[in-house]
């Protein structure tokens, strides 16, 4: 299998061998976006970067710990350290010394500038200050993931007055991968690789994003640099790091994100609404990628000669009726939704079974088998007793094996289901929920809690697929636009897709609903400003 | 003894004609037999322009666009006869017709969405080729709906052609050109022909077959008649199709006839009402429930009228009866003892003895309610009482008709600023100036969503809409109040009746920033919305219909007058300004970044 980035061992999760390296369940659903911009930034606005033969191989990490203690470190922490008391304080008085008032008060000027960043929190989420973010306004509110370890375990009596902001700092990790999980990483991948071949849109995209985090916004940008730099810690490089991987690098599918991306940035949009709406893109590709790498026709070789845009594009019905239908549309779009969760599931175990059958032919001897298993699945990573008891379970079967109570085929068969247990432990605790938790985020599915989740097009999502369809100045017949829905996305919303998508066979409903569905999304567009409808009935999706 | 007159006949089959296809309804007025007192001839400015301008040695091609109702087909019918010199018979199947004349041959489609995607394509094609031509020879007239019009044109891609018929579409039309014009009826304001159509459904001519009726004092049509020829009455209801106009909702011709036909008969007929006077005849049946002002709102009017008659969904909103104000519930229960001339009115309005009062009726009712009597309310079933259930809406709607102190039957229109608008539109413009400062503090209030109290600034805000925390507002754009005018805008023209002039706020750009101004029109909903945001009301009314205006206007001074990424850098030093929560309400302030970080003020 092809992959394209960056590798540095040999073994991986049974999710990375489908997914690539990688979509992680806690990510949340803006620190996709907000990774991206980091690793993006930190390779100067390059795209195609940190794979073999680039010029750069790490991005830079920009830790901006003074804007991050100032912004979020305050007397409701929950994770306090002396050491960070102490910077804290430190900074504090640094900044009053820049601080120009003509009444005295200080403190005043300090709380308003912090109440005014504090208003650009993009996550809170009950997390501790290092694991908190701002929402992208500016380049200089980009910041990685940190983490100080045993935060709340420090021993020592009192901190020296002496310590240098070094030592202050240099408990703090940034390489948890907790919350930055390589999400924002995949995307980074999977836009270099479609544009390999087209460096006109690569550098176009790249441009207009150093254009939207550096050319807007450039007073909140001054004043977290100013208050970033009040912290000194001269002598502290920032931080680097290494991008994953993605298999595949040819899929097309790839190739409908950039276009995305392409024309929904050259939307005339205000600078927060077009980060906002671009974390919401993002959200929604991820998701489809998930799906589409699922789809049972899915195979390494349709993906690399793009027959798999055809061979397996979905088929997900789009509740646009909000339950004015009794709920009918909403219940086939409520089982097309567990249906990709069981492809999910089912494209892991055919990995496992294709993985265990092809070594299976290389080598007959149970020894060389298993090692080669542990290897490429990274088992020696996995947690003590799981690794233990799986242990203990092949030892048996291999017992079986040699007392010849099974044969070779059956021995294979019985291991296929031994590491197929031991795999999706972790695969349920940490792949499995990425879509859920996507699609939901950011209104694609709904109800963001509860059961019967469903496909919908939220306010938000659609206003950034019109957008990424629709250019500037431009305009397409409603009718087009849903065609384009279907074709590229595999979104299905009235009878005409519904048909080619052979929806309207497998789950027989009565196709009056599929009109009622299609009025009821151009209505939402209407009311968005996306579209007009003429007396006649005409409609056309002029964003 | 039946009498039956042929006029209500007549004007029945106007309700009952199918809305559907235009075309049909055209050919039925030509086809059936006109009534008495004449057929209805609407004077209408676009016939008379299109007249002129067909009669002209080389006319230019026209394209007329407009729903279903507006009178397309009809235009082009009385262009055809003008050209043959007879009337047109048989039109169902000529969708595409030549008439040849000396230097040019005009082709008539009457309706492009009646032809087929590739005929109707085809059509475009060549009135594109003729456009371009020196001597073309041929002269178009097309009557066409927007929407296919330019969905044809994109798919054949005709980008010139487009363009032209764009332009004209958005910008008005263009009179002068000799080669295409472009009128979108649409824009005819239908109030103007009110009066002119009433005046026909009341004139008495119509009416003289009415003699010898026996039902003739109990017949609501025939008493509907005679008030619809009253002169107040006629402007009250164009009154009321302005307030339309102005809310941007589009009544064609056929809509309006429909309409007042309906709002004259209430769809009743000769034989009905001589049947039901005579059952009751001494109880007298509840006729008034069909007096012209209950026809008006559909009151007695049937789901699948509704269903057909766009105005009275239009109508709906503006239900007068359902509007409760003390004085004016308190008039109609008692009059005004303290004021001899509005008592007087009072006594004109709501003698007993009138048909649309129930002859009697009411004043039963009412003296029972004031008085007490077997019928007293106690406190629960006070609004079940006939009088407030049934006859203070119904004499609420009289009084909007017909009361002469209009400023106070207006106030029943449940718009706030209703009298307030429509002074301003009327010509009043040395008021304009007074409402900038309320106008200013709702844009504040809607931009960015807090209630702020400035209003001697316009402020454009922006915020990351998500935050966790307490929202606070960047400001963009700071424009001084001076900065921003209120502008009438007559939108008549020659070509077409349009009655209407507009409110429109002209934004010029901040100091330092070098760009056009931008305009905004604010109809009745726009400034309604406005001006209850600056007086204090919750930004939930009428936000779903403003909303998205509101905000596409925030984004085009954003993106005109926002100073651009140079200004910040060339000023040396960076200036945030913003709202700050500060205790009881919201502070502007600017931080200043230049080497240290400041509070200017």
């Amino acid at each position: 299998m092809k992959c394209y980035g960056y590798k540095d061992r040999e073994g991986y999760p049974l999710a990375a061998w489908i997914w690539g390296h990688r979509l992680w369940a806690g990510q949340h659903w803006m620190e996709y976006l907000l990774e991206f911009l980091n690793v993006l930034a930190g390779f100067d606005y390059e795209l195609g970067q940190g794979i073999k033969g680039a010029s750069k191989k790490e991005y830079i990490r920009f830790a901006r710990l003074g804007l991050r203690r100032f912004v979020f470190y305050d007397e409701h922490e929950k994770t306090r350290h002396p050491y960070d008391d102490e910077a804290s304080r430190r900074l504090r008085e640094a900044l009053l010394q820049i601080v120009q008032t003509i009444d005295g008060n200080k403190q005043f000027v300090l709380e308003t500038t912090r109440s005014l960043l504090r208003a650009f929190s993009a996550i809170e989420e009950q997390r501790s200050w290092f694991a908190k973010s701002l929402f992208p306004a500016h380049h200089n509110f980009l910041f990685w993931e940190a983490l100080r370890r045993g935060a709340t375990k420090y021993r020592g009596k009192s901190v020296p007055h002496d310590i240098s902001p070094q030592e202050l700092d240099a408990g703090i990790t940034f390489d948890e991968r907790n919350f930055f999980a390589r999400g924002g990483e995949l995307y980074y991948l999977m836009l270099s690789a479609s544009t390999e071949k087209n460096q006109e849109r690569r550098r176009f995209i790249a441009r207009q994003l150093q254009h939207l985090l550096n050319d807007h916004n450039q007073d909140l940008g001054g004043l977290a640099e100013i208050i970033d730099k009040a912290w000194h810690s001269e002598g502290s490089s920032d931080k680097k790091g290494t991008v994953g991987w993605i298999p595949d690098p040819a899929c097309p599918f790839y190739t409908i994100f950039t276009e995305d991306v392409e024309t929904f940035l050259k939307a005339d949009l205000d600078s927060l609404e077009k980060l906002d709406l671009l974390a919401h893109l993002i959200g929604f590709h991820v998701t489809l990628y998930i799906y589409h790498r699922a789809h049972p026709e899915a195979t390494p070789e349709r993906h690399e000669d793009g027959s798999c845009l055809d061979l397996c594009r979905l088929a997900l019905l789009i509740d646009a009726l909000e339950g004015a239908d009794g709920g009918i549309v909403r219940g086939v779009s409520a089982s097309l939704f567990r249906e990709q969760e069981a492809h999910i599931e089912q494209k892991a175990r055919d990995y496992v079974r294709q993985q265990v059958e092809a070594w299976g032919m290389k080598t007959k001897d149970y020894k060389d088998l298993d090692s080669m298993a542990q290897e490429h699945f990274n088992i020696s990573a996995l947690h003590g007793k799981t690794k233990a008891a799986f242990n203990r379970r092949v030892h048996a079967l291999q017992e079986k094996f040699l007392h010849k109570e099974i044969d070779w085929n059956g021995y294979l068969n019985s291991y296929t289901e031994l590491l197929t247990d031991l795999l999706l432990i972790n695969f349920r605790k940490h792949f499995l929920g990425v879509h859920r938790k996507l699609s939901k985020s950011v209104g694609f599915v709904l109800p963001r809690k509860g059961p019967r989740a469903r496909f919908v097009l939220g306010d938000n999502l659609l206003k950034a697929i019109t957008l990424s369809n629709v250019a500037p100045g431009e305009e397409m017949s409603y009718d087009e636009f849903l065609e384009r829905l279907y074709e590229r996305y595999g979104l299905v919303v009235g009878l005409v897709q519904a048909k080619k998508s052979g929806l309207v066979n497998r789950q027989p409903i009565n196709t009056q609903y599929y009109e009622r569905n299609r009025t009821a999304l151009l209505e939402k567009m209407k009311y968005a400003g996306l579209a007009i409808e003429y007396s006649d009935a005409t409609a056309i999706v002029k964003p | 003894m039946e009498v039956v007159n042929p006029f209500v006949d007549y004007l029945n089959r106007y309700t009952t004609a199918s809305p559907e296809h235009e075309a049909a309804f055209d050919e039925f007025t030509t086809q059936t037999l006109p009534p008495p007192g004449g057929p209805l001839r609407l004077k209408t400015r676009i016939e008379t322009f299109l007249q002129e301008l067909f009669s002209r040695e080389r006319p230019p091609s026209v394209i007329l666009t407009g729903n279903a109702g507006d009178g397309k087909t009809y235009l082009c019918r009385k262009i055809v006869e003008r050209f043959t010199g007879e009337p047109v018979r048989d039109w169902a199947d000529r969708l595409d017709l030549h008439i040849k004349r000396d230097n040019f041959t005009l082709r008539v489609v009457k309706d492009l969405s009646e032809t087929s995607e590739e005929k109707g394509a085809e059509i475009l094609l060549e009135l594109a080729v003729d456009l371009l031509e020196e001597s073309p020879q041929f002269v178009f007239l097309i009557a066409a709906n927007e929407g296919r019009l330019r969905a044809i044109l994109q798919k054949e891609k005709l980008e010139d052609l487009y363009n032209k018929v764009d332009r004209q579409l958005r910008e008005g039309p263009d009179l002068k050109n000799e080669r295409l014009i472009v009128i979108n009826l649409n824009e005819v304001t239908t109030s103007t022909y009110v009066p002119q159509a009433l005046a026909w459904l009341s004139n008495p001519d119509h009416w003289k077959a009415c003699e010898g009726c026996p039902a003739l004092d109990k017949c609501p049509i025939r008493f509907n008649a005679e008030k619809l020829g009253d002169a107040h009455i006629q402007k009250r209801l164009q009154r009321l199709y302005r307030v339309l106009e102005h809310l941007d909702l589009h009544v064609t011709i056929r809509d309006m006839l429909v309409h007042l036909t309906y709002t004259l008969t209430g769809g009743l007929r000769c034989k009905q009402v001589q049947e039901e006077s005579r059952k009751h005849a001494g109880l007298g049946w509840e006729a008034y429930r069909y007096t012209y002002y209950e026809n008006l709102w559909g009151q007695m009017a049937d789901e699948s009228f509704r269903h057909r008659a766009l105005v009275l969904r239009y109508l709906d909103g503006l239900n007068v009866g359902k509007v409760s104000i003390f004085e004016i519930d308190d008039f109609i229960l008692q009059g005004a003892p303290d004021d001899k001339e509005a008592h007087r009115e009072y006594e004109r309005l709501f003698s007993p003895d009138q048909l649309d009062l129930g002859n009697g009726l009411f004043e039963q009712d009412r003296i029972a309610y004031l008085h007490g009597g077997g019928q007293s309310p106690g406190n629960e079933n006070a609004s079940r009482h006939p009088l407030i259930e049934k006859w203070l809406p119904h004499c609420r709607r009289k009084l909007f008709m017909e009361w002469s102190d209009e400023k106070q039957a207006d106030r029943l229109v449940p718009f706030l600023f209703l009298p307030e608008y429509f002074r301003l539109t009327e010509g009043d413009d040395a008021w304009l100036n007074d409402y900038i400062s309320d106008i200013i503090l709702g844009l504040n209030r809607a931009f960015s969503d807090l209630y702020l109290t400035d209003h001697g600034y316009l402020y454009v805000t922006s915020q990351y809409a998500r935050t966790v925390e307490q929202p606070v507002p960047i400001v963009r754009i700071r424009m001084p109040i001076d900065n921003i005018e209120i502008l009438l805008q007559d939108l008549s023209s020659e070509a077409l009746d349009r009655d209407k002039t507009i409110l429109q706020l002209e934004f010029f750009p901040p100091p330092g920033v070098q760009a056009e101004p931008v305009y905004w029109s604010m109809d009745l909903l726009r400034f309604e919305y406005l001006m209850r945001r600056a007086w204090g009301g919750t930004p939930n009314i009428l936000a779903a219909e403003c909303d998205l205006a509101v905000r596409q206007l925030k984004d085009e001074l954003l993106s005109r007058f926002a100073a651009k990424s140079a200004d910040g850098k060339r000023r040396g030093a960076l200036q945030i300004d913003f709202f700050a929560p500060d205790r009881t309400r919201y502070t502007f302030r600017s931080l200043v970044i230049n080497k240290g970080i400041r509070l200017a003020q």
